[in-house]
């Protein structure tokens, strides 16, 4: 397989489409959703507390915990329910694929989880400037593009329905990480 | 013929509700959209059993002190075993009879322990397994054996199988549910879906939890009002269609917007399930508010709801692991009794009991002579035993009124019609309407299933 292949996108052609639609040949990316390490790590980044240093004692994960997954503590005896949620393997067995499941309680996770909610609030702080620009900012920063019409109108439309600005500002940055253009991998 | 992409794109209200039609579909049987792997699946042949609740006497009850009474062990008390003591875990001595009488109930006649008089009164209901034995006298392989079919851990519950296999009857809750107040020995592997996908794993509810809110993670928003959400979640449906029309059909998004809308119906339905203050208060007083017997209403409450198996330990740890002292026993089964009987009753008055195939156990049994290994302070309890056991069944197609198989004189092995762990397992799954040996999943190379190579249907104990 060329390195081209390494760099195709999910985007779907429909000719290709019609003769190989499970992609057997590998013309395009298979999408995927972001596995439980870098779902933590994006959410921190983009509320703008990732720790990026490298090595050191490995913590347990925690709400004041900002460092990458990676160097985040696994217990074999009772793994982080957090990323077991998000189908980290089992660390007792070997793994030659992860499960990427799309399961209720991770959309409870959230929704709900105070954690979340508190990266959602970071990063609404970041954006500054009018509501367009933040919108902008927020488009930019989550999803390296700018926002097209619609999807304007339907962040001010929300934020106006909102009881103040910045509690409005605070769930919308929610669903925009909750959303799946956050967390797939196209 | 219209095509789901133009479907979406007709809708005005948006892929939301689409999902929410989904959904609506669901609650009669079979989800249009067809990703949710939760979804009910037929089974393979017609079933006596819909649910499954396993209700779990962690640490090993004994037998010779519950459901396998032996004369013999009185006659000989204090004597040795004659043809020697068989290997268990710690020293053992001399034969050590039962502290408690037995009675027969009901028109079958079947003999149980006077620590369990209100379980006993349903033995015309319930089948006994007194053959019941496995392979270490241990703990942990024990548990996993019992509950996943193999003695080391890496292998998937029965309760993942079963999901697997079977899917659940209401979207809007886990189709498999553990209850334990703590932890029971090895904890979460007892419950895994190993590698089966994990949408099949148990949910585990600590039960010691009162408050609904507690029960389930991340439940409650913290912050906003359900009206709020709902205005947050209608955008995420919004933004998610928009990404999926650019994206192009795909059912892993799908899922996650299908995911999304679940939970947010989860929110009200599971706090309401968990809540047992929605029982009589005369209901409540029949389970007693021991963790078992509130864990054992909230099994009902789900099974109620059509969740597919729930397991519920009776505590944390190992309570019923007595060497030292047996009648230890006496005040354990105080908090068993009253809600095993009242589970039963409740679910026969409920129209249930049929469907619902109630598995009463713990991971092996005790020794019929005393235990003398300098662990213990005092010399009046029994060591884990492997040889023998008993199992007791109710519900789901069981034969009811009905003793199967038998221990020795002494009660401590398995001597006619002996029943491995593997072939409770072959048999709970035909019940539920699967054949075992062709409910599988590849795995590393090879097809893997609930009793691997082993395993052979207990057709004496269907009615």
């Amino acid at each position: 397989m060329l390195s081209s292949a390494y760099q195709l996108s999910a985007e779907p052609v429909a000719k290709n489409m019609a003769v190989d639609p499970d992609n057997r040949l590998v013309w395009r990316y298979n999408r995927q959703r972001l596995d439980a390490e870098a779902l933590r790590d994006d959410l921190l980044f983009v509320s703008g507390r990732l720790d990026v240093n490298e090595g050191g004692l490995a913590q347990n994960i925690g709400k004041d915990n900002v460092r990458r997954t990676v160097y985040c503590f696994v217990s074999r005896r009772k793994l982080d329910s957090e990323l077991a949620l998000f189908d980290f393997p089992n660390p007792n067995n070997t793994s030659e694929q992860r499960n990427a499941t799309n399961v209720p309680p991770q959309r409870l996770y959230f929704m709900n989880n105070e954690w979340v909610i508190a990266q959602a609030k970071a990063m609404a702080a970041r954006l500054k400037g009018t509501d367009m620009e933040r919108i902008d900012q927020a488009y930019r920063l989550l999803f390296q593009r700018p926002p097209s019409a619609g999807e304007k109108k339907l962040a001010l439309d929300f934020l106006r329905g909102a009881a103040d600005n910045e509690k409005g500002w605070a769930e919308y940055a929610q669903i925009l990480m909750t959303s799946n253009e956050f967390q797939f991998v196209d | 013929m219209m095509t789901r992409r133009d479907c979406l794109k007709t809708f005005g209200t948006g892929f939301g509700m689409t999902a929410f039609a989904g959904l609506a579909g669901a609650a009669v049987g079979g989800s249009p959209l067809n990703t949710n792997p939760l979804a009910p699946k037929p089974p393979q042949f017609p079933a006596s059993a819909k649910h499954v609740i396993f209700l779990f006497l962690n640490g090993g009850p004994s037998q010779v002190d519950t459901f396998d009474p032996k004369p013999m062990l009185d006659k000989f008390n204090g004597k040795p075993v004659p043809d020697g003591n068989l290997k268990t875990e710690r020293k053992t001595g001399n034969l050590l009879k039962s502290p408690f009488e037995f009675h027969k109930y009901g028109q079958s006649g079947i003999e149980v322990s006077e620590i369990f008089p209100k379980l006993g009164a349903h033995m015309d209901e319930c089948c006994v397994i007194r053959s019941m034995y496995t392979d270490r006298p241990n703990h942990e392989p024990s548990l996993l054996l019992m509950n996943t079919g193999d003695k080391q851990v890496g292998r998937p519950s029965m309760g993942s199988w079963l999901t697997y296999g079977l899917g659940s009857e209401n979207q809007n809750l886990p189709g498999f549910v553990v209850l334990c107040p703590g932890f029971p020995v090895i904890g979460p592997q007892l419950w895994a879906s190993t590698f089966l996908p994990a949408v099949y794993q148990g949910t585990y509810i600590p039960n010691n939890e009162k408050t609904p809110d507690k029960l389930v993670q991340f439940i409650r928003n913290p912050e906003l009002q359900p009206q709020e959400q709902r205005r947050q979640l209608d955008l995420l449906g919004k933004l998610n269609e928009i990404q999926l029309r650019r994206a192009g059909e795909d059912r892993e998004l799908e899922a996650s917007i299908q995911s999304a809308e679940i939970a947010y119906r989860m929110q009200s339905e599971a706090p309401e399930v968990f809540d047992i203050s929605k029982e009589s208060e005369k209901t409540r007083a029949r389970y007693g508010d021991s963790d078992f017997g509130r864990g054992c209403l909230m099994s009902l409450r789900l099974i109620e709801k059509g969740v597919r198996m729930v397991q519920v330990y009776y505590g944390n740890s190992q309570p019923w692991d007595n060497h030292d002292d047996i009648l230890i026993h006496r005040k354990l089964a105080r908090d068993a009794d009253g809600p095993i009987a009242a589970l039963l009753e409740d679910l026969k008055s409920r129209g249930l009991l049929d469907e619902t195939l109630v598995i009463i156990s713990g991971e092996f049994g005790r020794t019929p002579v005393v235990e003398v290994s300098g662990l213990v302070k005092v010399q009046n309890g029994r060591d884990h035993n492997s040889h023998g056991f008993s199992s007791v069944l109710a519900g789901g197609g069981i034969k009811g009124g009905y003793v199967h198989g038998a221990t020795d004189d002494f009660g401590f092995k398995a001597v006619d019609k002996p029943v491995h762990i593997h072939d409770l397992h072959a048999t709970v799954l035909h019940l539920m309407g699967i054949d075992h040996t062709r409910l599988t999943y590849r795995y590393s190379g090879r097809d893997f299933r609930l009793t691997d190579v082993a395993g052979n249907v207990v057709h004496e104990i269907i009615a």
